[in-house]
C-alpha cells in the first residue's frame, strides 16, 4: 500500500470491493442456501421441499454413473458447484458440460484437465443441497473450487471452454477458474474422446428426453 | 449422433447399440456388442460402413481389419458402458459407505476383484450347457421358435445335443428342470450378457450377479466356480462358496413358480401346476450346487482344500457360533466322509504315542518330552484336517465324536503324568495344547479349563512354597570365623551345621543347646564365655566363643534351622502318645513326671499335670517344678542338656493357651 493511497483512503475502498467480490465468489461456488436463492423464490421453494440426501434411497446401479442413481444436488448452480469439486481418485479436476437430460436427470460429460479420463455423470438437481458423496473412482475436494464446467451444451467441448465462459452470466463468470488453467491443454489439443466414451455418449444420447445440442 | 449399421440386417441407424428400426434387432451378446461397435463411424468411415452393410445384406462374412474387434472388445470393458448395455455394475462406493460395524461375513464386493480364472478353464460352463443357451432361445420363445433354432443350430453344432435341448424345452415336464437351471426372471438380453461375461470378464459377471434373485445368483455362481483358479486366495474361495450356500438357502419356490409361469404364459407352454413341483427341482438344484462346490474344491491341492473348507465354515458359522446354511452343513458332511480314513489313521498314531509316553514316564521328563513333541505335531496335524468338522458340529450344537474321544484320551495322559509322575510342566503343556486345538468341543473345553485352573493353582502353591524355602535358606545361612590367630569356621546353611570342617546335616541333628557364662575375678567381670552345641545320633559338637554378636546371630539361625523342627517333631510325637526324657524327668503330652527329693528317704516320682507346674530359669538351667511343692523340681542346664530351649519354648507357649495338652500349641 502506497503512502498517498493510505493517506487518501483509496486503498481501503479498493480493498473492501475486492473483499466483497471474493466473498460473493465464495458464496456462489460453495454456499448452498445462497445458490438456492439465486434460482428465484419458486425454484428455491421447490428445492427446499425435496429431501436433503446424499444418495437417493431408491437409486439403482452405480452412484452418479447410472441414470437410475443420479447425484442429488441443489439446482443448476449446485450442479456446477458439485462437479467442480469432484476429482478423480488421482486428484485430477474435471472440465464438464451438460449434454442433456433423461427425464429429470441431467447428463454431464466430463473430462479430466489432462484429458486422460472421460466420464458420463448423472445428476438430479431437485434437492436442497449437494450430495456429500462421490461416485466410485472419484472423491470430493474438501475446499471450495471455482467452476470448471457449464450447465449448457458445449458443441466443441472442451475446446470451446473460453467461449462458454465468456457466454456465462456475468455474476457467474467471476466464479470460474482462470483460463490459464486450461488453455495450455486446449492449445496442445490433448482432448480426444476414446472409443468407449463415444459409445457411452451414443447410448446416453439415444435415451435423452431433452438434448442441449438440438 | 454416431452413424452406424445394424449387425443383423445392415440397415443404417444412429448409435452402435440402439435398436434397428428396420429389423428391430438390438445387440445383446458380447459378440454382437463387439460387431456393433465395429460397425459405427467411430471405427469406420461411411464408405466402409456401406460395404459392411452390403456384406450383411448378402449374408457374407464380415472381414474387419486387424485389431478392430480387439479395440471394440477393449472399449467394451468400460464398466459404465457395460452398465449402460444392460448389466448393473456393482456400486462399490455404496458398499464402502455402509454404516456401523463391518459385516462379519464377506460380501461379494469384497472378493469381486479377486477372481482368477484357471488356465485350463473349460470353453463351456454349465450356464452354456443349458438348453436355453445351446439353442440361444429365451424363456419367452414359443415352441415354433425353439424348433427353428434347434434346426438352425444343428447346422453348426452337435445335432443330438440340439435335439435334446429342443426336447427338453418343448416337453413341459422336462422344461421345468431346464427353467430352474437357467436364469428365471431376467431379461433375455441380460441372460445373454451373462453368457458372454462369464467367458470374458468374470469379475464383472460376479459383480453383476450380486443384484440378482437368489436362484439366478446361485446358478451364476455355481457355473462360475468351475472357472476359479486354484491359486485364488482361500478367503476368496470361501467367500464365494459361502455366497452360493447362503443364496441357495434363500431360494423361494413360490417366487420361482410365479416367474416360471409368467414366462410360460408368454411362450405358450402349459403352466406348472403347483409350487411343489418347483420345490422338487430346487432340491435337485441344491444337490447340483453342492456337487459344483465339491467339484471345484476337489481340484485344489489338499492343503488349499483344507484351508478353503476351514474358511468356509468359519465364515458361515461365525466361528461355530451361528448355524450355517444347509448347503455348508451338507458339504462338511461329505468332507468328513472324505477325510475319515486319514483321521482314523492319525487317531491310531495318537493312541500309540500315548502308550509310549505312559511307558516312558518312569524315565522322567527327558524321555517323555520328545514323545510329547511328536504328539503335539500329530495332534495339530489332526486338528488342521478336523477343524472344519469341529466348527460345523459346534454350530449344530454337536461335538465331533472322534475329536472328543481323542481329546479326552490325551487329557487323561496329562492328568496321569501329573498325578503319578509329578510332571506338572508336561501336564500343563498337554492341557494348553488341547485347549488350543480342541476349543470347538464345548464339553472338552470346559474340562480343560478346569484342568488349567487346577494346574495354575498347583503352580502358584509351588511358587509360594519355593519362595518360602528360598526365604528360609536365606534366613538360616550364616558363617563366622572364630579364633584370633588360627581361624575356624562356624557355619550354618541348608547343607548343615559346620564347625572346624565337620558338618552335620540339618535333618540329622537330634539335639541343640546354648548358653553363656559370665566370668569375674574378685567380683570384677572378666568377660563372658558363650557355648553352643548340637548333636546327632553319634557325636556332640561343642563350640565356645566370646563374641556375643556371633553367638546371638548363630543361635537365632540354629533355632530357625533346627530348633523349630525339633520342637515340631517333639510335639507331634507327644500328640501320638510318645514320652521324652529330659534329665530325670519324663515328658508327655499332659504333663511331666518329676522327682521329689527327700532328705532322709528315697526320691519320689511325682506326676504333675501342666496346670500344676511352673517354669523358670536359674543358675544357667531351665527349672520346671510343681507350683505347690518346691521340692518337686527338674533342672536342665542350658549348656549341657539336649534341647532345654526346645522344651522351654514348648512349655511357655503351652502356658499361653491354657489347653491341657502340650501338643495343642500345634493347633493354634
Amino acid at each position: 500500500m502506497g503512502f498517498f493511497s493510505r493517506l487518501l483512503g483509496k486503498e481501503d475502498e479498493g480493498q473492501k470491493a475486492f473483499r466483497e467480490a471474493m466473498e460473493m465468489i465464495a458464496k456462489i461456488i460453495d454456499d448452498e442456501s445462497f445458490q438456492n436463492k439465486l434460482l428465484g423464490d419458486e425454484m428455491e421453494a421447490m428445492l427446499l421441499s425435496a429431501p436433503a440426501i446424499d444418495e437417493r434411497p431408491d437409486g439403482q446401479g452405480a452412484f452418479g454413473l447410472d441414470e437410475r442413481n443420479p447425484i442429488p444436488v441443489n439446482g443448476a448452480i449446485g450442479e456446477l458447484s458439485y462437479l467442480s469439486k469432484l476429482e478423480t481418485s488421482n486428484g485430477e479436476r474435471m472440465l464438464f458440460h451438460r449434454v442433456g437430460a433423461i427425464n429429470t436427470v441431467d447428463v454431464f460429460e466430463a473430462v479430466t484437465f489432462s484429458g486422460s479420463g472421460w466420464y458420463i455423470i448423472f445428476v438430479d438437481y431437485y434437492h436442497p443441497r449437494r450430495s456429500r458423496k462421490a461416485p466410485s473412482g472419484f472423491r470430493i475436494a474438501n475446499e471450495p473450487r471455482q467452476f470448471s464446467g457449464f450447465h449448457n451444451f458445449c458443441r466443441n467441448f472442451p475446446y470451446d471452454f473460453p467461449d462458454a465462459k465468456q457466454a456465462s452470466a456475468e455474476f457467474l463468470r467471476m466464479a470460474y477458474i482462470p483460463l490459464g488453467n486450461v488453455m495450455p491443454q486446449i492449445e496442445k489439443k490433448v482432448f480426444t474422446r476414446p472409443m468407449n466414451h463415444k459409445a457411452k455418449l451414443d447410448i446416453v444420447m439415444s435415451k435423452m428426453t431433452s438434448r442441449s445440442d438440438i | 449422433m454416431t452413424k452406424a449399421i445394424c449387425f443383423n440386417c445392415g440397415a443404417e441407424k444412429f448409435g452402435a447399440f440402439t435398436e434397428c428400426s428396420g429389423c428391430k434387432a438390438t445387440p445383446s451378446s458380447q459378440e454382437q456388442f463387439e460387431v456393433s461397435m465395429a460397425l459405427c463411424e467411430h471405427m469406420h468411415s461411411s464408405q466402409q460402413l456401406a460395404v459392411f452393410a452390403e456384406d450383411i445384406r448378402q449374408h457374407r462374412k464380415l472381414a474387419f481389419g486387424p485389431g478392430i474387434l480387439t479395440q471394440a472388445r477393449e472399449a467394451l470393458k468400460d464398466p459404465q458402458l457395460m452398465s449402460m448395455l444392460g448389466l448393473v455394475i456393482k456400486n462399490a462406493n455404496k458398499e464402502q459407505q455402509r454404516p456401523s460395524t463391518p459385516p462379519p461375513r464377506p460380501t461379494q464386493s469384497q472378493s469381486a476383484s479377486q477372481i482368477k480364472v484357471r488356465r485350463d478353464a473349460p470353453d463351456s460352463t454349465d450356464l452354456h450347457k443349458t438348453a436355453f443357451a445351446i439353442l440361444d432361445v429365451t424363456t419367452r420363445d414359443n415352441r415354433r421358435r425353439i424348433v427353428e433354432q434347434a434346426e438352425e443350430r444343428s447346422l453348426s453344432m452337435d445335432h443330438e445335443m440340439c435335439a435334446k435341448a429342443r426336447s427338453d424345452l418343448t416337453n413341459p415336464r422336462l422344461r421345468l428342470s431346464v427353467e430352474v437351471s437357467w436364469l428365471p426372471g431376467i431379461s433375455p438380453k441380460r441372460a445373454s450378457a451373462y453368457c458372454t461375461l462369464i467367458k470374458h470378464d468374470l469379475d464383472k459377471y460376479m459383480s453383476a450377479a450380486d443384484d440378482e434373485s437368489p436362484l439366478v445368483k446361485s446358478n451364476l455362481i455355481a457355473a462360475a466356480l468351475d472357472l476359479f483358479d486354484q491359486d485364488m486366495d482361500a478367503d476368496d474361495w470361501a467367500s464365494w462358496i459361502y455366497q452360493l450356500a447362503s443364496e441357495s438357502d434363500q431360494i423361494d419356490a413360490e417366487d420361482v413358480f410365479r416367474l416360471v409361469n409368467e414366462d410360460r404364459a408368454v411362450a405358450g407352454f402349459p403352466l406348472v401346476s403347483g409350487p411343489e413341483l418347483v420345490e422338487e427341482e430346487i432340491a435337485n438344484r441344491r444337490r447340483y450346487y453342492k456337487d459344483s462346490i465339491k467339484g471345484a474344491i476337489d481340484r485344489l491341492p489338499t492343503k488349499r482344500m483344507i484351508d478353503v473348507m476351514t474358511d468356509v465354515v468359519d465364515t458361515a458359522t461365525m466361528l461355530g457360533e451361528d448355524s450355517a446354511p444347509l448347503l455348508i452343513d451338507e458339504l462338511i458332511d461329505s468332507y468328513e466322509l472324505g477325510v475319515r480314513s486319514f483321521l482314523e489313521r492319525e487317531a491310531g498314531n495318537v493312541e500309540k504315542l500315548i502308550g509310549s509316553i505312559r511307558d516312558g514316564a518312569t524315565g522322567g521328563s527327558r524321555v517323555v518330552t520328545p514323545l510329547i513333541d511328536k504328539l503335539d505335531t500329530v495332534i495339530r496335524n489332526w486338528d488342521r484336517v478336523a477343524q472344519p468338522i469341529q466348527v460345523s458340529m459346534k454350530s449344530r450344537g454337536l461335538e465331533h465324536d472322534q475329536s472328543r474321544r481323542m481329546a479326552l484320551d490325551v487329557r487323561s495322559l496329562g492328568i496321569d503324568l501329573f498325578n503319578e509322575y509329578q510332571m506338572l510342566d508336561q501336564a500343563e503343556r498337554i492341557t494348553n495344547l488341547l485347549k488350543e486345538v480342541f476349543a470347538e468341543l464345548p464339553e472338552v473345553a470346559d474340562k480343560l479349563e478346569d484342568d488349567s485352573i487346577a494346574i495354575a493353582n498347583i503352580h502358584n502353591d509351588r511358587q509360594r512354597a519355593q519362595k518360602r524355602a528360598d526365604d528360609w535358606v536365606r534366613e538360616i545361612t550364616y558363617e563366622a570365623q572364630i579364633g584370633l590367630v588360627f581361624k575356624d569356621t562356624l557355619k550354618i546353611s541348608q547343607n548343615g551345621v559346620e564347625w572346624k570342617s565337620s558338618r552335620v546335616a540339618l535333618d540329622d541333628v537330634t539335639g541343640v543347646g546354648w548358653g553363656a557364662t559370665r566370668n569375674s575375678v574378685n567380683g570384677i567381670p572378666s568377660g563372658t564365655d558363650y557355648f553352643i552345641f548340637w548333636c546327632d545320633r553319634n557325636n556332640v559338637t561343642r563350640v565356645q566363643l566370646n563374641r556375643e554378636n556371633v553367638y546371638s546371630t548363630f543361635i537365632d539361625k540354629l533355632w530357625k534351622a533346627v530348633g523349630v523342627r525339633l520342637l515340631t517333631d517333639m510335639l507331634n510325637g507327644l500328640r501320638e502318645g510318645k514320652r521324652y526324657r529330659f534329665g530325670d524327668a519324663i515328658l508327655d503330652d499332659y504333663g511331666m513326671e518329676l522327682t521329689k527329693s527327700h532328705l532322709f528317704s528315697a526320691d519320689e516320682k511325682v506326676k504333675a499335670a501342666w496346670s500344676e507346674l511352673q517354669i523358670w530359669s536359674a543358675n544357667g538351667s531351665l527349672c520346671v517344678g510343681m507350683t505347690n511343692d518346691k521340692k518337686t523340681v527338674m533342672t536342665l542346664p542350658y549348656q549341657g542338656a539336649n534341647n532345654a530351649h526346645v522344651l522351654e519354648a514348648a512349655i511357655r507357649a503351652k502356658f499361653k493357651t491354657g489347653n491341657p495338652r502340650l501338643s495343642s500349641i500345634l493347633e493354634d
